[in-house]
């Protein structure tokens, strides 16, 4: 049975027991949980996308039921339930309206079978949360054109004025501050 | 067949792959290397957590009345947690493993080997394989044993990862696996490994610039 929890206590490791349960036991009420938290977000992003509303709640819609049925293909040690979920909706966003860039990226089924694992990565999203609230200005706001817009570097120097240039070493500063979270130290 | 990899995508390359907006020839280029590179797909990786704590931060836009009620019926329809089989286009890991190409490249071409393309001569000593991607660029080259490109700069962003053979330039030696991430400011003049052709793959935001008089006069022709 799901452990109840507060607001306050529904970190990363709450949302990763809610999957096991998913994966495990087909458990319903871990599954409307994890879609009561994360629907309103990963509509938030498509619509950030320019996903027009209501094909945005149908892709919603279609992430959260990936994520009932390949919950047993979620490994907490190798990735926090966002970032898993984040991969879903981009590639859904991309395969309604960039299609051409669907070339690009392979099937996660296609990754579990040939990709060995790597267990270094952090699963911890709480803590990188806070690393995101702490960049200056110029390098969220690159961040968030590239993330949430899908905007390229130079879209985003002609949009926002920015020569390209700074554009690329506001996104290397922002990786720079990242790559701290997660502890390389190269 | 590909050794140790020395040249990766920079920082700003692989954050704009994971969060979707490098233009689709750029980033068939970048997900090549992932296969090769192990590095790099945890630098993916990475990313793409950045990608799902940023999501977390949103302001939340919820679903509209009716959306919670009927996500419940789909979970009654689909209660059986089995994987849904790949889509048929794709590339089963046994024959892939197989080919010379790239997962993603046999996906795109549906080849197995680098001599049945469709290759056509450019200028004596490379040969090219327009792909079709349908957003920038993207190309395979094929420079022959020992020959020198013409010195080029880029007018955009160039991505160009090496399948087969090698090549030097000023920027170093770049051999099978290894990842060249140009900006416009970069001249250069590769040579290709004495051995064996050099096969590339490449992609761009704009077509390339040639200097130098011989250049004006054969860019017409060389649509590279
Ligand atoms: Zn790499």
């Amino acid at each position: 049975m799901a452990k109840e929890a507060t607001q306050q206590e529904r970190t990363g490791a709450f949302w990763a027991d809610c999957m096991e349960r998913v994966a495990g036991e087909r458990d319903k009420k871990s599954f409307m949980l994890l879609f009561d938290h994360f629907s309103p977000r990963v509509n938030a992003y498509l619509l950030g996308q320019g996903v027009e509303a209501s094909l945005a709640e149908d892709l919603t819609q279609d992430a959260l039921l990936a994520l009932w049925n390949k919950a047993h293909l979620y490994k907490r040690e190798k990735a926090a339930v966002s970032t898993w979920l984040f991969r879903v909706a981009r590639n859904l966003w991309i395969d309604r309206l960039r299609k051409q860039r669907g070339i690009a990226y392979e099937s996660d089924e296609n990754l579990t079978e040939t990709y060995e694992p790597e267990p270094s990565i952090n699963a911890d999203g709480d803590r990188l949360l806070r690393v995101i609230e702490q960049l200056p200005n110029n390098q969220a706001q690159v961040v968030y054109k590239s993330y949430y817009e899908g905007k390229s570097h130079s879209e985003i120097a002609l949009e926002t004025g920015m020569p390209l240039g700074s554009v690329k070493s506001s996104l290397r500063l922002a990786i720079r501050a990242f790559r701290q979270h997660f502890g390389d130290n190269e | 067949m590909m050794g140790h990899i020395e040249h990766h995508p920079n920082d700003e390359t692989i954050l704009s792959y994971a969060a979707g907006s490098l233009p689709a020839a750029m980033a068939l280029v970048v997900g090549c290397h992932l296969q090769y590179c192990s590095a790099c797909r945890e630098r993916v990786a990475q990313a793409d957590a950045v990608g799902g704590s940023l999501m977390s931060q949103l302001q939340e836009k919820p679903l509209s009345d009716g959306r919670r009620e009927s996500m419940m019926a789909l979970l009654d329809a689909s209660p059986s947690g089995e994987a849904s089989p790949a889509a048929a286009h794709e590339s089963s890991p046994a024959a892939a493993s197989r080919s010379e190409l790239p997962r993603l490249l046999r996906n795109l071409v549906d080849q197995d080997d680098f001599d049945s393309l469709p290759w056509k001569s450019i200028v004596p000593g490379m040969k090219q394989v327009d792909l079709k991607c349908g957003e920038g660029d993207a190309k395979l080259l094929r420079i022959a044993a020992g020959k020198q490109m013409p010195v080029h700069t880029h007018r955009g962003h160039e991505l160009t990862l090496i399948l087969r053979g090698g090549y030097s330039d000023s920027l170093g030696k770049f051999n099978a696996g290894d990842f060249a991430d140009l900006d416009g400011s970069v001249e250069h003049q590769p040579i290709a490994d004495a051995d064996q052709d050099c096969i590339c793959l490449a992609g761009m935001d704009a077509p390339l610039e040639f200097r130098g008089w011989i250049a004006k006069l054969v860019q017409p022709f060389i649509k590279i």
